[in-house]
Parts: structure tokens; C-alpha cells; sequence
């Protein structure tokens, strides 16, 4: 029997049996007219050349399920189903469907489809060759045409996507949708639960994808929010995808304004700032399996951030950004209350990501209070559970007095070394680091600490200031040696003093003639996160604290 | 005498090898059963049942170092970060959604500290999403929180079903009554 005849058989033998195979509860009307069939020894036949089949179903309450996953519910759906012949070996079809009533799941999707109704009209022809749609036009959610999409038949009866895909023709094909529905639909509703951010964005303008030739072409435009503030004004992306052909596609993507504070935690980043492309457009490769953007530079109004290109390799599950760069970024005009002027650079670093992790390669400088401070094994887990950042960070010739006038904590003069090790953020709150800083006794500076300063370094270490007589009159001391170091680990810090002599261990020690002794007084020094919290917060809030004297 | 010898190399051979492997299966069942209750206790808002005699799989010690680890759990046994408190914040918000549909029976405890949606009867399409998407989203969570629970105790990653087994434990206790636990693979009773 012939592929075409197979259909036909198929195609008539459904409509007669489609009534009877409901679920209970459904109701259904159909009405059916055959002219010019026989039933024949090889199944169902027409008689002559011409003939016609013509079916209404009207089918209330409709139910049913593939699976846990896949299902439908309390559907009402009209079909109306035309299939006939003119000449010999080519056979017509006309369908149309409409709904306005019902569930559909298909998980992770759920639609209602009462707030969804719709229709779908096409017809078409088909024959041994191949089934060949010359109209389609579904009215909806989304509307969509498309016109003369042929599939062979050896395509069709392969069952493969991708052998259909590859065949299959079509000449025209539109679709046209509103944005934000499109979004809440297949992205917000069904991810919210497992990534929270995805109901923080609100999409607003409209979406096409067309068909040129063998080019699927998306464009988006689009002003988007953030937890409600503006995040992106004037999006644009045009997006070709070579669907069909080898070929690689130019597109591009541009916006109006960026608002990228919108996006950061609430007032890191200066209200006043605002994020502008250098230029207008951002490039876009897109081939079948692979995209490249860029090259990206931000103006940020004090510094640029650039990025010479963003490269996703699907076929080797590979992203990379190359010849990433900052342009001195000037932190205390970026930063809503940085207290310091910090400037800050990087030079053709790369990153890539592996596995959930996305590794920087190259350093971040930062020019700070007279000396510099080299973060480096830099990484960023941004598709985690919980958004998982870190570095080794090393500051190196630091003027303390640059660092601590502006603050409230009490001036400390001195020029200061370390390092943070291992530094692991989750979220804006740390979870692992070591960290070290002892003064350069190689400066020549004064090395001063101010009677705040030793207060507040006893708070913060549990310890205890220990002041020569004379001294307790004086608001500021001398010291020979500052030495810290402190861990965070499962939430415990653990402070230390570096200078130990006697068994005392000292934060702070004093010259030979006179001065302070910060000692450390908690055995071994294991502070839990949520005292060294109210400890920082007793240092910010009081400005008196008491101390013993010795 | 020779022979005699060459047994007592043998034996001893067998035993450092043992005293290896011992080493090696080193696991720090307290700590994680401390930690497990803490958390859940903390999501749940109850109290775990004190009368319970639901025997550990993990509680009998694995080592002769293991002996040392329950004297460093009576010093310290709380596993957190800022991870495992952000994870515990989320799991919190979601657990007033989940409840009900463990009351009815629809979610189960599973052996392996995850949800397991045991029924669906008598639920609507829109609801049926909403539960799979609501256990997908916890499951997700709960083992991110077994993965950062291990890295703070320097559990290796083969272990880590170690780890789920306890707070399966510490889950099945808190969870309300009506709900589904499995206590062993494949034995699930109703509480």
C-alpha cells in the first residue's frame, strides 16, 4: 500500500472512531459526510478520482493524558476537517480548530485556555511525495502564518525532528506575539519556583520571528524592569538564526539606557550613574550551533567595563568571554558612600565557563589609600542555587591613616600589608576566608593609634587594651607592631594576634618606652558569625566602649 | 617457625590495611545529624520528637576515629554559612506551600532526604503543576543545602549520600502528620 494511501486510510479510519474513544464525562457532537468511498479488501478506498470527506466534531469537556506531565483538561474544541480529492494521486486538506475552554499541561507549562482561546486554520495537499501545507494561521496567544512549508514524506515518516527539520521547505513563516505575556507564560510561571530572579524581570513590547529563506529571524523590542525599576529602555535584538543553512548570520543588539543599579543590591551602586554602550549596536554572529557578541563597551560615566567578545559553542557546551577589561573605574563615584578614592583596572582577562563555575583568568588592580590592592583566581558561580563568588585577594603598601580617617573606627597611622585567601562570597555575605594584615615595619612613618581605634579593636577581637599610666591621659598612642589574622569558616571566625611573647597574644604592641597593648583575651579566639555582626554593629553604634587598663 | 611468621606478617599486613580503609571511611554521622535537626527544626518551626527511637543508620560509630569526632561534637556541632542560611531562608518561605500537600499525602519523604510526589488524585492540572514545580524548586534546594553541609565538614562528594540518608531522618520527623515517609527503599508508611 502506498505511503499516501496509508494516510488517507489513517485519516478516515480516525475520523470515524474519534467519537467513540472519549473519556467519560465528555461530550461530543459530530456530524461526518463521505461521498464516493467503498470499503475494499485493502481497507477503505474511494471509488473514483473525485471524492470528498467533510467532518464537524464539537467536543465539550475534552480529557486525557500521555503521562503524569503531559495531560488535558475540560477542553472544548470545534474541529472541522476537509479532505478530497480533484485529480488522481493529490489529495486536499482544510482544517480548523478553535478552543475556549480547558487545561493543558505540559510540564514544566501549564495553560489555561480559557484566558487563551483561539483558532488555527490551515490547509494544504498530499501525496506519495510528502504532505505540503500551503496556509496555516493560528489566532491566539501568539499569531502565527506560515505558507508553503512542504514536508517529504520519507521525513514525516521517519518521526525524527531533526531529519524533518532538515528537509522540510517553507517559504514564508511570521509569528507575532506580546512579550510580556509570552514571558510569563513560558519562562515565569514555570521557573519562579526554582529561580526566583525570573519573576523579578517584566518584559514589555513585542516579539516577530520570520522566516527568509532558510533564516529564522527573532526580533525583540523591548523595555524591561527589575523588581519593578527600570533595568533596560529601548532593547532591540535581532537574532537570525541559520536554521536551515550553514552559513553564519550577522545580527545585532542595542538598548537606550541601562539602569544597572536597578539590578545591584539596593544603593551599592550611585543612583546618578547610568550605563551607556559606546556604541550604539553590539554585534552578533550567530551560526547553527555557536553564537558570538561583542565587542561590548560600557561607558559608566567614571570608568568603562569592555568585553571584545562573548562566545557560546553549543556543540562543545562551551561559553567564553574574551578580552575582558576595566577602564579605571573610579569606586568612590560609582559607589553610593565609598569613602575612599579608589580607582580600579583590569587588562585582557579571559573567562570561561567550567562546569557551574565561570573562571576569570588575569588580576583586578585597585590604586587605594597610597598603595595597591591585586585580586586574582577570581570566579563567579552565577547559574547556582545560590549565587557563589570569590577571589585571593593581596594589598600591599596600604597608609592606614588614608584608611581609617574616614571612618568612625579611630585613626591608625602606618602603612599595612596582607592578604584575603581563599575569599568565598554567597550572595553580599562572605563565607570563607583567611585574612592577614600586619604594618610595614620597613616605613618610615609614624605608627599611631588613636584611643577609638584600641576601643573598638578590643570589641571587635573580644580582647582587651592594655595602657601604660601615663598613656590613659593621652587620646592617641604609639605601637611598634600591628598583627591580625582571621578566618571565616562555617560561620566561626577565628581571630588571631601575630605577635605572641609569654603566652599573651597581642592585636597591638607596644614600643619599648611606652604605648598600647591590644591583647587578645578570647582563648582561641573563635567568634561566631552572629556575635562578630552585633560586634561590627556595637563598633558603628557606640562610640564609647569600656576598657580595663593595666 | 617460618610459617608462624610469615602469618603474623600477614595479619599484620591485613590489619594496617583495614586500619587504612577505616580511616578512609571516616564520616562525621553527629555532626551531620546535629546539623540536620538544627536545619530542619529551624525550617519547620517545631521541635524534633525527643521520644523517638527511629535508630540512625549512621549513628554507630564508623571508626575508632569517630569516637574523637563525638567528643568534638560535644564542643561544636553547628554547620552554617551563608549559604546553608540563605537556602534555609528560601526552604522556610516555600514550607507553608509544601505542608499542606504532605498533610494530604500528595509529597512524601523519601529515604534519600529529597520529596517525592506520591499522589496526585483529587488535584486540578493547574495544581498538579504547582506541586511538581513547588518539589522540583525544594528538591533543588535540598541539595544544594547536602552539597554546602558536606563542604563544611569536609564530607567528599562520594559521600553525599550519606549525608541526604540522615537529613531524610531529621525531614521524616518534623513532617506533619499525614505525610508519607519512606523508611527504608521502597517501605513507605503513612505518619
Amino acid at each position: 500500500m502506498f505511503a499516501g494511501q496509508a494516510i488517507l486510510t489513517f485519516f478516515v479510519a480516525w475520523l470515524l472512531l474519534l467519537p467513540f474513544l472519549w473519556f467519560p464525562g465528555t461530550e461530543a457532537a459530530y456530524a461526518s459526510h463521505a461521498s464516493n468511498w467503498h470499503l475494499a479488501e485493502s481497507g477503505l478506498e474511494p471509488k473514483e478520482v473525485k471524492w470528498d470527506l467533510d467532518s464537524n466534531f464539537n467536543f465539550q469537556d475534552l480529557s486525557g493524558s500521555r503521562d503524569a506531565d503531559h495531560a488535558f483538561e475540560g477542553l472544548n474544541l470545534k474541529i472541522h476537517l476537509r479532505i478530497g480529492a480533484r485529480e488522481k494521486g493529490k489529495k486536499t486538506w482544510k482544517i480548523d480548530v478553535s478552543w475556549d475552554k480547558g487545561q493543558l499541561l505540559f510540564y514544566p507549562w501549564f495553560f489555561d485556555l480559557s484566558d487563551l482561546k483561539g483558532m488555527v486554520n490551515a490547509r494544504g495537499s498530499f501525496s506519495q511525495k510528502g504532505l505540503y501545507v500551503s496556509n496555516f494561521h493560528l489566532q491566539g496567544p501568539v499569531s502565527m502564518e506560515a505558507k508553503g512549508l512542504s514536508l517529504p514524506m520519507k521525513s514525516v515518516q521517519s518521526g525524527e525532528m531533526e531529519t524533518l527539520l532538515k528537509n522540510c521547505s517553507i517559504n514564508r513563516f511570521s509569528m507575532s506575539a506580546d512579550l510580556g505575556k509570552l514571558y510569563d507564560l513560558l519562562l515565569k510561571e514555570p521557573f519562579s519556583d526554582s529561580h526566583p530572579a525570573v519573576s523579578r524581570f517584566e518584559p514589555a513590547g513585542t516579539l516577530t520571528l520570520t522566516t527568509l529563506g532558510k533564516v529564522l529571524r527573532l526580533k525583540c523590542t523591548s523595555d524591561l524592569t527589575y523588581s519593578g525599576q527600570p533595568f533596560v529602555k529601548g532593547l532591540l535584538l535581532d537574532f537570525p538564526y541559520p536554521f536551515l543553512a550553514p552559513d553564519c548570520q550577522k545580527g545585532r543588539i542595542s538598548w537606550d539606557e541601562l539602569f544597572l543599579n536597578n539590578l545591584l543590591p539596593p544603593g551599592l551602586l550611585d543612583e546618578s550613574v547610568h550605563v551607556k554602550p559606546k556604541d550604539k549596536d553590539i554585534p552578533l554572529k550567530v551560526c547553527t550551533k555557536s553564537l558570538t557578541a561583542g565587542p561590548l563597551d560600557l561607558d559608566l560615566q567614571y570608568g568603562d567595563i569592555c568585553v571584545n567578545e562573548v562566545c557560546l559553542d553549543l556543540s562543545k557546551k562551551k561559553l567564553a568571554l574574551n578580552g575582558l577589561c576595566l577602564k579605571d573605574l573610579q569606586i568612590q563615584k560609582l559607589v553610593s558612600g565609598f569613602p575612599y578614592e579608589m580607582r580600579v583596572s583590569a587588562q585582557a582577562m579571559h573567562a570561561e565557563l567550567k562546569g557551574q563555575r565561570l573562571v576569570f583568568s588575569g588580576r583586578i588592580k585597585a590604586e587605594l589609600a597610597g598603595g595597591t590592592i591585586t585580586a586574582s583566581n577570581i570566579w563567579l558561580e552565577p547559574f547556582a542555587p545560590v549565587v557563589h563568588y570569590g577571589a585571593d585577594i593581596v594589598f600591599e603598601n596600604l597608609d592606614l591613616g588614608k584608611l581609617t580617617k574616614p571612618t568612625s573606627f579611630g585613626v591608625v597611622t602606618g602603612v599595612v600589608n596582607g592578604y584575603i585567601k581563599g575569599l568565598v562570597m554567597s550572595g553580599v555575605q562572605p563565607e570563607r576566608f583567611e585574612f592577614l594584615l600586619e604594618n610595614d615595619d620597613s616605613a618610615d612613618v609614624p605608627k599611631k593609634i588613636s584611643l577609638k581605634a584600641v576601643e573598638n579593636l578590643s570589641i571587635l577581637g573580644g580582647g582587651e587594651g592594655s595602657i601604660s599610666f601615663l598613656g590613659y591621659f593621652l587620646k592617641e598612642f604609639s605601637y611598634s607592631r600591628i598583627g591580625i589574622s582571621c578566618s571565616l569558616n562555617n560561620d566561626i571566625f577565628v581571630l588571631h594576634g601575630l605577635v605572641k611573647k609569654n603566652g599573651v597574644e597581642y592585636l597591638v604592641k607596644r614600643g619599648f618606652l611606652g604605648g598600647v597593648n591590644v591583647i587578645n583575651m578570647n582563648p582561641g579566639g573563635r567568634i561566631r558569625f552572629k556575635d562578630m555582626v552585633k560586634r561590627l554593629e556595637r563598633i558603628s553604634e557606640s562610640d564609647k566602649s569600656k576598657m580595663e587598663i593595666r | 617457625m617460618k610459617i608462624l611468621n610469615l602469618k603474623s606478617t600477614i595479619v599484620l599486613l591485613v590489619f594496617l590495611i583495614t586500619a587504612c580503609v577505616t580511616v578512609n571511611i571516616y564520616f562525621p554521622a553527629a555532626e551531620v545529624r546535629q546539623a540536620a535537626e538544627d536545619i530542619a527544626t529551624d525550617i519547620r518551626g517545631q521541635q524534633p520528637d525527643q521520644n523517638s527511637n527511629e535508630k540512625s543508620m549512621d549513628s554507630s560509630p564508623t571508626s575508632w576515629l569517630q569516637l574523637g569526632s563525638l567528643a568534638y561534637a560535644g564542643r561544636e556541632l553547628t554547620v552554617s554559612n551563608a549559604t546553608i542560611r540563605q537556602l534555609k531562608d528560601r526552604m522556610k518561605k516555600r514550607y507553608p506551600a509544601l505542608m499542606p500537600y504532605l498533610k494530604k499525602g500528595n509529597v512524601g519523604e523519601g529515604a534519600n532526604g529529597l520529596l517525592v510526589i506520591k499522589s496526585q488524585a483529587g488535584l486540578g492540572l493547574k495544581q498538579k503543576a504547582d506541586l511538581k514545580r513547588l518539589v522540583n524548586a525544594e528538591n533543588s534546594d535540598r541539595m544544594a543545602l547536602y552539597k554546602a553541609v558536606a563542604q563544611s565538614l569536609n564530607i567528599p562528594g562520594s559521600q553525599i549520600s550519606r549525608v541526604q540518608k540522615i537529613f531524610a531522618q531529621e525531614w521524616q520527623k518534623t513532617a506533619p502528620r499525614g505525610t508519607f515517609v519512606e523508611r527504608s527503599p521502597g517501605n513507605w508508611v503513612r505518619k
